[in-house]
């Protein structure tokens, strides 16, 4: 698994000095002396800031004929052009290949970029081997044009998964559920009892007894977001409300709990971990749920154990400049147990990752971003890992986009 | 996690310690908000303007955003509930407007009103060296919040979780909007070289 990983960091370091050069440049042509007066509350009328307003559509003194290209349209996308494996991310622990490979799952499912596209985004998930991160040809679940697919989870055993694709025009979320057999190839198989939800469904995760997703909401045209749980043997929705943000979705194995992150206020301060029981009544989020984790430097993610009694959160040590961590928690008391793994060294730009824990709880899937797209394979009891270099994935910051 | 606009920016962090104690002094009535809000314009105006100018692109669409970012502290000095916090206040006064300046740009150019070039236009002569304008035309093609993020990240200097807060969006998405953002203009620069 050796290779010059180097050159990734280099040219990122290259193109972060060119930015800062750049802006550097750009804002010195503006000195002190060309600033006008302070502004005057007299200014504030009503007629003054109409005429604002309109020197905000009209050219000011100077008229031409040019529109900047600062102007051009602003495009959300999720594109992931490189993939880049970090030695030395998450530092700790000895690399190489995973002490009992067999012990893993043979193949994960990731939410994939397809590369010929750019906006809008294509996305399909793909199935591969956890030994080399290489695709298993041919194992590929596509939707329709309109559709993205923006997460994946593993339901139930280490052979079944669902993705949730979202479909923007209708404003809904359609579970796609599909087993990988034996070789990796991937076969749909018959859809849930509740198929589809409206919203756009932002981070999914399931029981690993097959009978209980859950997952962070965005209800069409309305603000807040709702944690929701699917029981999908009574086919029984419920939601949380919360007017701030939440994400990170774990449950345990037999779906009676979930945990997340949240901040309840808005713009968010600190996230502290949370559960709540799936079989809680409807209603505000912070009402029904109970505070699993509050950190001094908050919780990024949280991911508890099959059983419940322990929590995966990634953290910080020290202070919002202090290395990030990831840590094991019991959730009975919230007391740290040990620290797991360190992901970066901290400072001003810091490593924030992802992460998928197999049926087992003994390996973990941990993915995201430092200095480009990152993706390991952990054995929790040895402490090995293994780089994979696994190409064009749609990892983002709080999506769960991959699954094992 | 999901990104929401900036509303009421009265929590952020990173007000200098200076401009902490008058804003306090001031809220407790025993500084005019005159004297502040000049205290703040002489400390921190250029640099917002600077920032402005990096998301707008032209110089007076900037100064107004910075403007009206100050008549907002005006404004709003009495209601901030964390009065230390007036720099980030009016940081994302400076974004918000710096978005609403794009929209109006957009709605503008269907009716074909114009207004000056960007700073790193050719047409503008501001800047020595095409690489750095390859730069800023490069940035400036990125979606707005993954211009944001660079913005505060490389000209603000601001952690990333100073920037989470500012943007109102998780850590993470700030690592992972800046790295893509890195990773498109590294994507556009070589193949300008090819």
């Amino acid at each position: 698994m050796k290779r010059d990983d180097s050159r990734p960091a280099q040219a990122t370091q290259a193109t972060e000095a060119q930015v800062r050069d750049a802006f550097l440049a750009a804002a010195s042509t503006i000195s002190a002396g060309d600033l006008p007066p302070r502004p005057a509350p007299a200014r504030n009328s009503r007629a003054a800031r109409v005429a604002w307003s309109l020197r905000a559509w009209a050219p000011r003194a100077r008229v031409r004929a040019v529109v900047p290209v600062a102007a051009a349209a602003s495009v959300t996308a999720i594109v992931v052009t490189a993939a880049v494996v970090i030695p030395g991310l998450l530092n700790g622990s000895p690399s190489g290949a995973l002490a009992n490979p067999a012990a893993a799952p043979r193949f994960f499912a990731g939410v994939t970029v397809k590369p010929a596209h750019t906006v809008p985004v294509v996305t399909v998930v793909k199935i591969y081997r956890s030994a080399t991160g290489r695709p298993v040809a041919g194992a590929e679940l596509t939707v329709p044009a309109g559709q993205q697919i923006q997460s994946v989870s593993r339901l139930g055993n280490d052979h079944t998964f669902v993705a949730a694709s979202f479909d923007q025009k209708a404003c809904v979320t359609d579970f796609l559920p599909f087993s990988v057999d034996a070789a990796g190839q991937l076969h749909r198989t018959a859809p849930l009892s509740v198929p589809r939800i409206s919203g756009d469904v932002e981070e999914l995760a399931s029981s690993a007894d097959g009978k209980v997703l859950g997952f962070m909401l965005s209800p069409c045209g309305r603000s807040g977001l709702q944690v929701v749980a699917v029981h999908l043997t009574t086919g029984q929705i419920n939601r949380w409300h919360n007017p701030g943000i939440a994400g990170s979705p774990s449950l345990t194995a037999d779906g009676s709990v979930l945990g997340f992150v949240a901040t309840p206020s808005f713009p968010p301060r600190k996230y502290l971990a949370w559960t709540i029981r799936t079989d809680a009544p409807p209603g505000p989020l912070f009402k029904r749920a109970r505070r699993l984790l509050d950190l001094p430097t908050g919780v990024d993610r949280v991911i508890l154990s099959p059983s419940g009694t322990q929590a995966y959160a990634e953290t910080q040590l020290g202070s919002s400049r202090g290395p990030v961590v990831l840590n094991l928690y019991r959730t009975s008391t919230g007391s740290l147990i040990r620290q797991v793994l360190r992901l970066g060294p901290g400072g001003q730009h810091l490593a924030f990752v992802s992460l998928s824990l197999d049926k087992s709880a003994r390996h973990l899937l941990v993915y995201g971003f430092a200095n480009g797209p990152v993706v390991k394979a952990f054995d929790l009891r040895t402490g090995r890992h293994l780089s994979l270099p696994v190409k064009n994935l749609a990892i983002d910051g709080g999506i769960s986009t991959l699954a094992w | 996690m999901t990104a929401r606009r900036i509303s009421t920016p009265d929590v952020l962090p990173d007000a200098p310690a200076g401009a902490a104690v008058h804003t306090a002094a001031a809220h407790r009535g025993s500084v005019p908000a005159g004297q502040l809000v000049d205290e703040l314009y002489r400390g921190h105006a250029l640099r917002l303007t600077r920032m402005a100018l990096l998301l707008v692109g032209d110089r007076p669409s900037a100064e107004d955003v910075v403007q009206e970012a100050f008549l907002g502290l005006f404004r709003g000095l009495g209601r901030l509930q964390d009065p230390d916090r007036a720099v980030a206040y009016l940081r994302a006064s400076v974004l918000n407007g710096s978005r609403s300046v794009l929209r109006s740009r957009k709605r503008a150019r269907l009716r074909r009103v114009t207004h000056d070039p960007a700073v790193w236009s050719a047409e503008a002569a501001a800047l020595d060296g095409e690489d750095r304008r390859a730069v800023l035309q490069a940035v400036a093609v990125l979606p707005q919040r993954q211009r944001e993020v660079l913005v505060l990240r490389y000209f603000l200097d601001l952690t990333d979780n100073e920037i989470a807060a500012d943007l109102g969006v998780s850590r993470g998405t700030v690592v992972s909007t800046a790295s893509r953002a890195l990773a498109s203009l590294a994507a556009r620069a070589r193949k300008a070289e090819q």
